[in-house]
């Protein structure tokens, strides 16, 4: 293998190749030592780069301080992992529509990413998920903790409140009807615990942004109950004021594998939200198409699109390795995210009044025009 | 070029290394360029001359002889190259064969057209039909051993031609063909890489592990490539095309068949053309281009590079809940 292809930085490619050393056959032998001598490197630096030498099972250094950590020891079998998929517990959305397109939940060690046009609910699911996970495990709930990290500042507290109190009431109720609940599970079911469990981060610009990334593994090192991690939105710090789309394109793409390597790492669930923008193309009629790009499209694992019809919301599985492609209807009311309710056909719609959503009230024209807006379109 | 202690020659003791170190030959390279062959030879002792016929001899073993074209053909068919059916028939019939092992393979296309789930399928239908091993190196989380036990659990209902469950020590045999490995980034991804070429190639001690390893499967290449290309970083050149040799070493050197994915961008007039620039397109021998037709809610495979066959030809397929159905195909 060559030395150019080792992750050092220049100075110290620069020392090796002077000393000769451009393959890493000629540094498999020696000791750090030898090598610091030759190369004119600090003994670290030397230990450093020989650490970093691939070695097969059937070469050893001469004296053993170098230990061989194969990089093929991280191989698994698809078999092991069919044992590990098969049983590993999912986020619940609480609602068993949406549970069912996503074939039970948000699982660990998946990036998924759910884009919407505004007020379709986004942020509204991302706080369900962050108290979602704390479910306990005894009622078959991930339990852990939830970093969210807010780049929108839409995380309402009094919204989180409202949603934790609904859920723990009716988690309360569905255990205490099955067996009297022990003192640890009423520990568990508190709303200051619950709150306590979701650890706010708030970002104001993009540097902001990856710097709260690169820094997620230390993060992670001191909460390590931490199952989910939320960032609304992923797209906002990025779409505007970026002079060269190229480099946004590569920021995104080393964003994207640094995540996916957290989500791997520390076996958790990563769920991105993203806004959509507008394709126009000249023969066919302007699509809804999520922002970011063609390149991020390919940095998630699974990709769920939300939008209206009528007055309906609607989740569609747009890109999953194991999900089929299935459409799902929801609504979000005063406890959270639910299933879809029967709306009633008449003009005066007064669920539309009462909630908070941000989308703007439609005449009839425009919401039968809406109506085209369905999942064909998209892809 | 390595120093001449490394080759672990018998006759080299540390006094004639002495010797020739005191002339200034310490690695192969010198002794080739400094040497004085005959002058070395009548020198001194038989061990002298013992050792340069060694060193002659490992140089010769080095070179890569000139073959006709006869030996090359005969030499093929002695290894017994094999094309490795990909488990949807309309492209292997498009590929006369399947992939063939020594070549490889890029599947380019843009988000959602069915890059991982021909991935996937080409693993259960090569782990499944020649029981070989199968290597996925998978850098967005998108291997799901669900769905390929879904595809090799069909795979083996069509060919024992019964609807009723399938034996899981079956499945287990066929699964643990397949192995997966994470990476997230290029470095990562070349170790990864250079060792599984190394343990290949070191024939006395090969694992028993990586003898039956017949396909690999890198998806996707251009998430690993792209966060490091363009823009200030002149490594990042240098390091695809370093992941470009070795894809291409392991599969002539080891005999594999090496397919990867890649993306799409934009291109001109709109249309998407493959990312990684121009330098990445002479890497694959064989490129195929995935599109999406939405009012079919098929995949269609088009042949856009290969060395052998007219780039005309067209395949399509549907994702189905029990793997990829081949559609018809256009020729």
């Amino acid at each position: 293998m060559e030395v150019a292809l080792l992750p050092l930085p220049t100075s110290l490619r620069a020392k090796l190749f002077a000393a000769g050393h451009f393959t890493t056959t000629t540094l498999l032998f020696l000791t750090p030592l030898e090598l610091a001598r030759e190369a004119q490197l600090s003994n670290e630096e030397a230990l450093s780069v020989l650490k970093l030498v691939p070695r097969s099972s059937s070469s050893s250094s001469s004296d053993g301080i170098i230990s061989a950590s194969s990089a093929l020891d991280g191989a698994k079998t698809a078999w092991d992992l069919l044992e590990y998929e098969k049983n590993r517990k999912k986020i619940v959305t609480s609602c068993a529509e949406l549970d069912m397109i996503l074939e039970g939940g948000f699982c660990p060690k998946e990036v998924t990413e759910i884009c919407g046009v505004p007020g379709v609910g986004k942020t509204q699911l991302g706080m369900q998920l962050a108290i979602n996970v704390q479910i306990p495990v005894k009622l078959g709930g991930v339990g852990g903790h939830a970093i969210y990290i807010d780049t929108e500042g839409s995380f309402m507290l009094e919204r989180a409140l409202q949603m934790t109190k609904a859920s723990i009431d009716e988690l309360v109720l569905a255990s205490s009807l099955s067996s009297p609940m022990d003192d640890d599970l009423i520990q568990q079911l508190d709303i200051d615990t619950y709150l306590s469990h979701i650890y706010l981060v708030r970002v104001h610009d993009p540097t902001e942004q990856l710097a709260v990334i690169n820094n997620l593994p230390n993060l992670l090192k001191e909460h390590n109950q931490v199952k989910l991690i939320v960032i609304d939105s992923i797209t906002f710090n990025f779409r505007q004021d970026f002079e060269d789309m190229a480099g946004r394109t590569r920021l995104l793409a080393e964003m994207g594998q640094k995540l996916a390597k957290i989500a791997e790492e520390h076996d958790l669930a990563i769920v991105l939200t993203n806004q959509v923008t507008m394709k126009p193309s000249n023969n066919e009629i302007s699509r809804i198409v999520p922002a970011l790009g063609e390149s991020w499209s390919h940095a998630c694992t699974n990709r769920v699109m939300m939008y209206w019809i009528d007055t309906q919301r609607y989740a569609h599985v747009v890109k999953s390795p194991s999900l089929q492609a299935a459409t799902a209807a929801y609504d979000i009311d005063e406890c959270g995210i639910c299933s879809a309710k029967n709306k009633s056909n008449n003009k005066s719609n007064n669920n539309d009044n009462k909630s908070n959503n941000k989308r703007l009230k439609l005449d009839e024209e425009a919401a039968a025009a809406d109506s085209n807006n369905n999942p064909a379109h998209f892809y | 070029m390595p120093k001449l202690i490394e080759l672990g020659l018998p006759s080299l003791t540390p006094e004639i290394y002495s010797i020739l170190a005191s002339q200034g030959i310490i690695s192969v390279e010198d002794f080739m360029l400094s040497a004085d062959i005959s002058k070395l030879e009548a020198w001194g002792s038989g061990t002298l001359k013992e050792v340069v016929a060694e060193i002659l001899h490992y140089l010769e073993c080095q070179r890569v002889g000139l073959k006709s074209g006869l030996r090359g053909v005969q030499d093929m068919q002695a290894m017994g190259i094999q094309y490795l059916p990909t488990g949807c028939d309309s492209l292997d019939a498009i590929l006369e064969g399947g992939l063939r092992e020594g070549t490889l393979t890029e599947l380019v296309g843009a988000s959602a057209t069915g890059k991982t789930q021909l991935c996937m399928q080409v693993a259960a239908s090569v782990a499944y039909k020649c029981r070989a091993l199968v290597a996925y190196i998978d850098t967005c989380h998108s291997f799901s051993s669900i769905r390929v036990a879904h595809m090799v659990g069909t795979l083996i209902k069509t060919s024992e031609g019964h609807q009723g469950g399938v034996a899981a020590d079956e499945l287990g045999k066929v699964l643990k063909g397949i192995l997966k490995f994470s990476a997230f980034d290029i470095y990562s991804a070349l170790s990864i890489l250079h060792e599984l070429h190394a343990s290949i190639s070191n024939n006395f001690q090969a694992p028993e592990e990586f003898r039956h390893l017949r396909l690999l499967i890198v998806d996707s290449a251009s998430s690993l490539i792209s966060p490091i290309l363009g823009g200030n970083q002149i490594q990042g050149h240098a390091l695809m095309v370093g992941m470009g040799a070795i894809l291409r070493k392991l599969a002539i050197e080891n005999h594999l068949a090496v397919l990867i994915t890649n993306h799409t961008v934009g291109g001109e007039f709109g249309q998407p053309k493959p990312a990684l620039g121009e330098s990445w397109k002479r890497i694959p021998d064989v490129r195929l281009l995935l599109t999406h037709n939405p009012s079919s809610n098929a995949s269609e495979v088009a042949v856009i590079k290969h060395s052998s066959i007219a780039c005309n030809k067209q395949a399509s397929f549907c994702i189905t809940k029990r793997g990829l159905q081949s559609a018809e195909a256009e020729l």
